[in-house]
């Protein structure tokens, strides 16, 4: 799948849209969405949409991307060799880790 | 129990014993699949000991799928959770225990005629309440049970081995990736689809939270997808949407593809009547009721996570389900508390609602009864209710519990059969344009022939015409007292022009009728490009109502140009008719003169002629029998003008008789004379005259004889005008025969048409044909005796000429008896006169020697007799020896002569 862009969730409200890893904080991430050029088809409602696919990275302490183009998060121990790394920034409560991921959940526009 | 969806429940069995057999009653017919939904709970109630929901699915033995999830009160960090999930029918771990191990798995053995037997492979002493939805065996076609791994990548995923196209499917999402397993994570999602737009799925997902330090218990439920599943930190697992039905399973899109490779199962159901949807419940204890279904269910299957509607994961949720089949309800739910160090959980059942939620306090929260199963929906009645309109998922279904085909597969079956109706009739209709078109080409042809013919007869009618015309001027010339020939050259042309229109006028309306026909045929071509066109769609049936609609115009069409060929025809019989009265009236006015009947003959032939061309052109339209009819009426018109000319022969006779008397006059003026002359013997004029009066005499015996040879040579014309008075007979007679004929066939035609009549009830009235059928025979019927007496006259007609001539023969001979004896009379006057007068009659009878040269034999011997006789009366007389003498000379030389 091609990478069209990313979007990083930030500790606060902040939402940071980049169309290239470099381009993306190196720390403060809480959720990392990954969006690619494919799209399908989706009824939602009583109309049909069409939607990007995309990736949702969180849970972890670290994003990285590996020198032949993947992407993932993981503890410091998982990190591939290699890996250009991305790091989490504060821990947030349950309540507000979940209104931002939700957030993130639904956010379906590049 | 008249439906085929059964709401009900059982205790499992507590025996405590591998492999016990259960067999499960009453439930009204045999099933072919049933879902179970199930807590660790015994009795109606509530328990704060625990949370725990199973869901599984069975569609027959080793056909089989269940998970089940439990969350054991005051759980921590690393403790309390239990989920499982496997190919069984029902599955329960073990939260009363603290344990991962299974507390008990039953497998199906069988579906039974009212139930279902099942065998518990791992069992225990519990009596855990287990709660079921049966689906009929005689309601559903095809069902299967079946489990696979979500992919690790987005996109579509297509599921085979089913079997069947899928009408629903109801799907268990699990975040095990090791089958037939138990881990510390929590099973507890449902989702259905019907399709990419009808579809639901529920996830409660429980886990030993790594990231924070509270238990985490998260709740997910969308309307856009039907594969859910959280992770053990509370996020997405995976996410997926129905792509399509396929014959032979399904596909589904993974929008959200598996970090790990999880497995689902999956029911896959075909036949009956489902509809999907969700509603937000009411705020207050109302009835609520949902409509706008394709069928009248006959049960409906709840679920909610105590939320409304939202896309998002929501915390401290509940899992319910509920069911009911307008008699029987059941319900249960659980919950639990998130980011809590020490869980706390609630789960209840109960039979007398279909759907509840509840608090971890163990109170209600929102609790509604089934209330009625409407012709479009049901309608439930919240007895309990809050603030919140939470969205309540549900499905629906109709199915037969009796071996019926529900309405909407009956529906389907239709459709298909007339998947392959439609082209078998494509194929007939295919098949049918090129025999259209080859038949379209052949009258095509036909057409054209025909039209040659037309030419043809038209050209030979014309011919006709102007023969008619030729014999008509023939008649002027040789009569001009008969202007009726005039007249009736103008009736003929005339009806020649009223036929010329009439053809004319049919020619159009054929000329109008087959426009017509080629315009239905190109409808037609058009209707089975639309027939063909309309194969991959239920419109055929369209394409073939205008299809017929078509053939039906074409079929008007066709009466039409019969009913106008049928009035061609008629025309033409009544023309010839006119034509062969005035033939007849031609007859009558031809007995004037025999050129004139030359002139009537002419033009008898040629309408005879003309009657011909009509009937070959009446005969390219396929019935002559009316032109056969003119035919024999001119033939007979010809043979009666025929027999006029024996008429004419009879003329001739009556005036050879009128000669007869002139002739007796003669003689009587000749015998006045001789008596004249016999008053003075020496007067030389008298003898002059005498010899005036033989002179006379011999030219009236000559003139008998011109009169004779006459009255020979109109005996023969008269046995002449016999034979053609019999061969006009014969010819009328003849004609007569084939009038009759053409009057049989006409009746014959008469008939077809009463065919036809009947076979197109709304044309002329069958009695109408038949009446003129009979009408037919009458006239053959009655023209039979004018035949006969047509024959007597013509008989009589004959003889009259052979008797007159025999009349004639009569009066000569009395003339030449006549004759005879004034010739002895003027002998014995001559004899009178005495020797003086003898010179001057040798000088006569010389000149009348010089006029008799040209008379017959039997005149001469009655001279020489005369001589004769007066060479005896002077031979006493010598003076006249030597007249003798010369006399003798002078018959010698009349004989050299």
């Amino acid at each position: 799948m091609t990478v069209i862009g990313f979007k990083a969730y930030m500790s606060g409200t902040q939402v940071v849209r980049a169309d290239d890893w470099e381009h993306l904080p190196d720390v403060g991430i809480q959720v990392l969405i990954i969006y690619y050029a494919e799209t399908f088809p989706i009824w939602v409602g009583d109309h049909q949409e069409t939607w990007n696919y995309k990736k949702v990275l969180q849970g972890f302490d670290y994003y990285w991307r590996t020198p032949d183009g993947e992407y993932g998060c993981s503890s410091a121990e998982d990190i591939p060799e290699g890996a250009a790394v991305k790091r989490t920034g504060e821990q947030l409560t349950d309540a507000g880790w979940l209104a931002l991921y939700n957030r993130a959940l639904n956010d379906e526009v590049w | 129990m008249a439906n085929g969806f059964k709401v009900g429940e059982f205790n499992k069995e507590t025996s405590g014993v591998a492999n016990t057999t259960q067999a499960i009653t009453g439930v009204g017919f045999k099933p072919a699949a049933i879902i179970f939904f199930y807590t660790h709970l015994a009795v109606e109630g509530f328990t704060n000991t625990f949370a725990s929901c199973g869901t599984g699915f069975t569609s027959g033995p080793s056909n089989s799928f269940s998970i089940q999830g439990g969350l054991k009160s005051g759980a921590t960090v690393g403790s309390g959770f239990y989920g499982r999930m496997g190919t069984n029918a029902i599955c329960f771990n073990d939260p009363i225990n603290g344990t991962q191990n299974p507390n008990s798995v039953a497998d199906l053995v069988s579906f039974d005629s009212d139930g279902f037997t099942l065998k518990w492979t791992t069992s225990s002493t519990n009596a855990f309440k287990i709660e079921y939805i049966a689906f009929a065996n005689a309601g559903i076609t095809n069902a299967f049970v079946g489990e696979t791994t979500c992919p690790t990548t987005a996109g579509n995923v297509g599921i085979t081995g089913v079997g069947f196209q899928p009408d629903i499917i109801f799907f268990l999402p699990t975040q095990n990736s090791v089958l037939n397993s138990g881990d510390s994570i929590f099973n507890g999602s449902l989702g259905v689809a019907m399709s990419s737009s009808k579809r639901w799925c529920q996830a409660p997902g429980g886990i030993q939270a790594s990231m924070t330090s509270g238990t985490h218990w998260k709740t997910y439920q969308r309307t856009d997808a039907c594969l859910l599943n959280l992770t053990t930190s509370g996020t997405e697992a995976y996410r997926a949407d129905l792509v399509s039905m396929d014959s032979d399973g399904f596909t589904v899109n993974f929008i959200t593809p598996g970090s790990f490779a999880n497995y689902y199962g999956y029911l896959c159901l075909k036949g009956g009547s489902w509809d999907v949807g969700s509603f937000a419940a009411n705020t207050s204890n109302t009835a609520q009721s949902v409509s706008g279904l394709a069928f009248q269910p006959d049960g409906a299957i709840l679920a909610g996570f105590g939320y409304a509607a939202s896309t998002s994961i929501q915390a401290n949720g509940v899992v319910a389900h509920g069911a009911f089949d307008g008699t029987n309800q059941e319900t249960n739910w659980m919950t639990a508390t998130d980011a809590t160090s020490s869980a706390g959980t609630e789960t209840s059942f109960v039979t007398t609602k279909c759907y509840r939620e509840g608090t971890t306090s163990g109170t209600v929260s929102r609790e509604a009864g089934q209330t009625s199963l409407d012709s479009t929906g049901f309608t439930i009645t919240w007895t309990t209710s809050n603030a919140t309109a939470v969205q309540v998922l549900w499905v629906a279904a109709k199915i037969s519990s009796v071996a019926t085909t529900p309405v909407s597969q009956t529906a389907v079956s239709n459709y298909e059969a007339l998947g392959f109706l439609n082209p078998v009739k494509i194929s007939l209709h295919e098949a049918r344009g090129p025999a259209l078109n080859t038949a379209t080409s052949n009258h095509e042809a036909q057409s054209l022939v025909l039209i040659g013919r037309t030419h043809l007869y038209e050209a030979e009618l014309g011919v006709g015409q102007a023969r008619t015309a030729n014999y008509a001027a023939t008649g002027l010339i040789t009569s001009p007292r008969t202007s009726n020939y005039a007249a009736s050259g103008a009736a003929i042309q005339s009806a020649i022009s009223n036929i010329e229109a009439v053809l004319s006028v049919v020619q159009a309306r054929a000329a109008f009728y087959e426009a017509e026909l080629a315009a239905a045929r190109s409808a037609i071509s058009n209707h089975e490009a639309r027939g063909f066109a309309a194969a991959l769609a239920t419109s055929n049936y369209e394409a073939l109502q205008n299809l017929l609609r078509t053939a039906g115009s074409n079929h008007e069409a066709i009466a039409r140009v019969l009913k106008a060929a049928s009035s061609y025809y008629e025309a033409l019989q009544s023309l010839a008719r006119a034509a062969a009265q005035n033939y007849e009236a031609r007859g009558s006015v031809a007995g004037l003169a025999v050129s004139n009947h030359e002139a009537v003959q002419a033009l008898a032939r040629a309408a005879v002629s003309y009657h011909e061309a009509l009937q070959q052109a009446t005969r390219s339209a396929g019935s002559n029998y009316e032109a056969e009819l003119g035919i024999a009426q001119a033939r007979a018109a010809y043979y009666e003008a025929v027999l006029a000319v024996g008429s004419v022969s009879m003329s001739r006779i009556s005036n050879m008789e009128a000669a007869g008397p002139v002739i007796a006059a003669r003689l009587a003026n000749m015998e006045a004379l001789l008596s004249a002359a016999g008053s003075r013997p020496a007067n030389f004029e008298a003898l002059a005259g005498l010899s005036s009066a033989r002179v006379g005499n011999l030219e009236a015996v000559a003139t008998i004889s011109t009169a004779r040879a006459s009255a020979h040579e109109a005996l023969a014309r008269v046995l002449q005008a016999r034979v053609a008075n019999l061969e006009a007979a014969l010819g009328i007679s003849s004609a007569r025969a084939a009038y009759y004929e053409a009057m049989q066939a006409l009746g014959s035609v008469s008939m077809s048409r009463t065919a036809y009549h009947e076979g197109v009830p709304l044309v002329t009235p069958v009695s109408s044909s038949r009446t003129s059928y009979l009408e037919a025979i009458s006239l053959i019927t009655a023209g039979r005796p004018s035949n006969y007496e047509a024959l007597q006259a013509l008989l009589r007609a004959a003889t009259t000429p052979v008797e007159a001539l025999g009349s004639t023969a009569r009066a000569a001979t009395s003339n030449y008896a006549a004759t005879l004896t004034a010739l002895r009379a003027a002998i014995a006057r001559y004899e009178a006169l005495g020797g003086g007068t003898v010179g001057l009659a040798i000088s006569n009878y010389e000149a009348l020697f010089g006029g008799v040269s040209a008379i017959g034999e039997v005149f001469l011997q009655a001279f020489f007799a005369l001589t004769l006789s007066r060479t005896a009366m002077f031979a006493r007389d010598t003076e006249l020896e030597a007249d003798v003498a010369r006399t003798v000379d002078l018959i010698s030389k009349f004989n050299t002569k």
